[in-house]
């Protein structure tokens, strides 16, 4: 066949057309997203937390039975058919007492975590920035803070206010986000020194943005770190309130308190302690795993 | 800097100070008081009462202790009958502290070397058995690691003693000191080993990476000089805290081994509202922990040498 010129139109150079943007923009969150979606294993992780979430919702009601109705004729039993992680030395259903306890352990690991979190990257984040004055005042605040007996202010804070899980969440929360303001406020320290805040400054960033755009989510490696770690240490801070009385009440239950009256008796009924420190850590893996996904994803650096 | 030394060391003494003022009036907010015993008397009360200075005004009270504090002196043990506040933290501080440091040496360096192998070999199994190991010490809270311990070294295999501290007069060596340390340690050593990973991943694609090794120096040195030295700032950030919290006791850790330091002494204090060892527990404990802070925003300019929180 013969291909003729004629055949062929020029277009020529259209100097608007090449300079179009085709593809779709991306924020710099659905810019995570998709990469997150790209590791398995964040989303196997992510898809584990989901589901224990959901088992704690629909858990306890799943079997008929309640966590605070005792059997005295059963009590002790291994997990059968019946009770399917057995019953407790009072009788009662520890299926039921699992997720109702994980509704406790999780909300309260979840939200105090988030908490303290945004109150630490913030005030973190201003203290290194501004420095000099401000930076001194706040950081011999947390001092006094994170010297003060922690008990005396749980204790006060629970004087205060109505029982329930509201003292619980406040008491940890103030006594817990000194760490990641520390941590927040010396990243940006070292950071706020590089080109890039100095590029931005020239541009004409403000203060608020540099901080809130350029400097915290530059620290957000560590940061997520450290939730990974506050979740479960919030659960075991819960559980030892309880344990001296200050925490959820019986026949209320949580992980922690589960975990922790089941190492009593774990070498005749190991179940009762495996069970729950099983959920604990299967958090915790899941975690941690979905954790160093969300920190690649959410690394600028690694944006290919 | 030692200008900025001087003002720091005058801010830490009034940093003291409010932290004593607060604690000696919040404790007096707690309710209840030292004195419940049921069988007490109303006159047995009114002189203990005299004896401790509570029969004065507050006002009274509180200048009194801080004239007292100027001279070092934290009052008497309510609790312990006729001992020194001083006297129980000179018997009890050095175990702890010796535990502590152990376990901080033990805890850091493992922490650190499994964070940065873990960081070099990302992804891959060495990684992964990393996180294994922090979930572990973090979802086993200490008194089930301890009594597991106990159970298997003491008991089952008895390669070491089950409880109590070193102490040469009775023959009691390092052995003892081994299964405390793993245990107060195991913790910090999986969260310092997550830490040093994640902030090793995080150096690794600067600019200042890419240069090392354009100008050609070895992997070796491209990881030691640049690399680790630069994921060092927020292991630095937590060193000092960890410090503090590590040589001033555990409770769990001191009551599983039978250890006696001064990690128990604060819930004993708040059960029994001693007004004078909890106020003298606090004293010690952020007179540590504002040492400690101190000395990292000193550090903080040699890791990295951008910083200068002296100013």
């Amino acid at each position: 066949m013969q291909i003729s010129r004629e055949q062929f139109a020029h277009v020529g150079l259209d100097q608007e057309r090449s300079q179009a943007i085709v593809r779709p923009s991306m924020t710099y969150w659905q810019d995570a997203w998709r990469r997150l979606k790209k590791s398995k294993i964040s989303m196997i992780s992510m898809a584990i937390l989901v589901l224990l979430i959901l088992l704690a919702i629909v858990g306890p009601l799943t079997n008929g039975y309640t966590y605070f109705d005792t059997n005295l004729t059963n009590v002790d039993k291994e997990p059968s058919a019946e009770h399917w992680f057995g019953t407790d030395t009072l009788g009662r259903d520890m299926w039921t007492r699992v997720w109702s306890g994980a509704r406790v352990s999780l909300f309260i690991g979840i939200v105090v975590t988030l908490v303290e979190s945004i109150i630490g990257i913030l005030i973190g984040g201003a203290s290194g920035y501004y420095g000099g004055k401000l930076d001194m005042f706040i950081m011999r605040f947390v001092d006094i803070l994170s010297a003060l007996p922690f008990l005396v202010l749980v204790i006060l804070i629970m004087m205060i206010m109505k029982p329930g899980l509201m003292p619980i969440i406040v008491a940890l929360a103030i006594t817990g986000w000194m760490g990641k303001a520390r941590l927040v406020r010396g990243q940006v320290f070292s950071l706020k020194e590089q080109e890039f805040v100095l590029a931005a400054t020239t541009l004409g960033a403000s203060s608020s943005r540099l901080i809130l755009k350029h400097l915290i989510p530059n620290c957000l490696g560590v940061i997520i770190v450290s939730m990974t770690f506050s979740v479960p240490a919030n659960i075991f801070a819960e559980a030892w309130l309880s344990f001296i009385g200050l925490g959820v009440n019986p026949p209320q239950t949580s992980w922690g308190q589960l975990a922790a009256a089941g190492a009593q008796v774990f070498q005749t009924k190991p179940y009762l302690m495996f069970i729950p420190a099983f959920f604990i850590s299967i958090t915790m893996l899941s975690l941690q795993l979905f954790g160093d996904g969300l920190r690649d994803a959410l690394d600028p650096k690694m944006r290919k | 800097m030692l200008r900025y030394i001087g003002k720091r060391l005058v801010i830490s003494l009034i940093t003291v100070w409010v932290l004593v003022t607060l604690t000696f009036f919040l404790v007096r907010l707690l309710p209840g008081d030292p004195f419940t015993n049921p069988k007490m008397t109303p006159e047995i009360k009114a002189n203990l009462n005299k004896y401790y200075g509570f029969d004065k005004p507050l006002p009274v009270q509180y200048a009194r202790y801080l004239g007292n504090l100027a001279r070092f002196d934290l009052g008497v043990s309510m609790k312990y009958k006729g001992r020194t506040v001083n006297g129980i933290l000179k018997t009890t501080a050095p175990v702890s502290a010796d535990l502590g440091i152990r376990a901080v040496i033990f805890a850091v360096s493992t922490g650190l070397l499994l964070g940065i192998i873990a960081a070099l070999n990302k992804d891959k199994v060495l990684d992964k058995l990393t996180i294994f190991l922090a979930i572990l010490g973090v979802s086993i809270p200490g008194f089930v690691m301890a009594a597991f311990l106990q159970f298997i070294f003491g008991v089952k295999l008895r390669w070491l003693p089950v409880a109590q501290w070193m102490n040469p007069a009775k023959g009691m060596g390092f052995e003892h000191t081994i299964l405390p340390t793993l245990c107060l340690g195991f913790g910090t050593l999986a969260v310092f080993s997550r830490f040093m990973r994640t902030s090793m991943l995080e150096v690794v694609s600067t600019d200042y990476i890419k240069t090392a090794r354009a100008k050609g120096l070895s992997p070796l040195q491209v990881t030691v000089k640049h690399q680790i030295r630069n994921a060092m700032l927020p292991i630095v950030t937590m060193l000092g805290p960890t410090i503090a919290a590590l040589l001033t006791g555990s409770f769990v850790i001191e009551t599983c081994f039978a250890i006696p330091g001064i990690g128990r002494q604060m819930i004993i204090a708040m059960n029994n509202q001693d007004y004078p060892m909890i106020l003298g527990l606090t004293i010690f404990f952020g007179v540590f922990l504002i040492a400690m802070n101190f000395i990292t925003d000193l550090v903080y300019g040699l890791v990295d040498p951008r910083i200068r929180v002296a100013k």
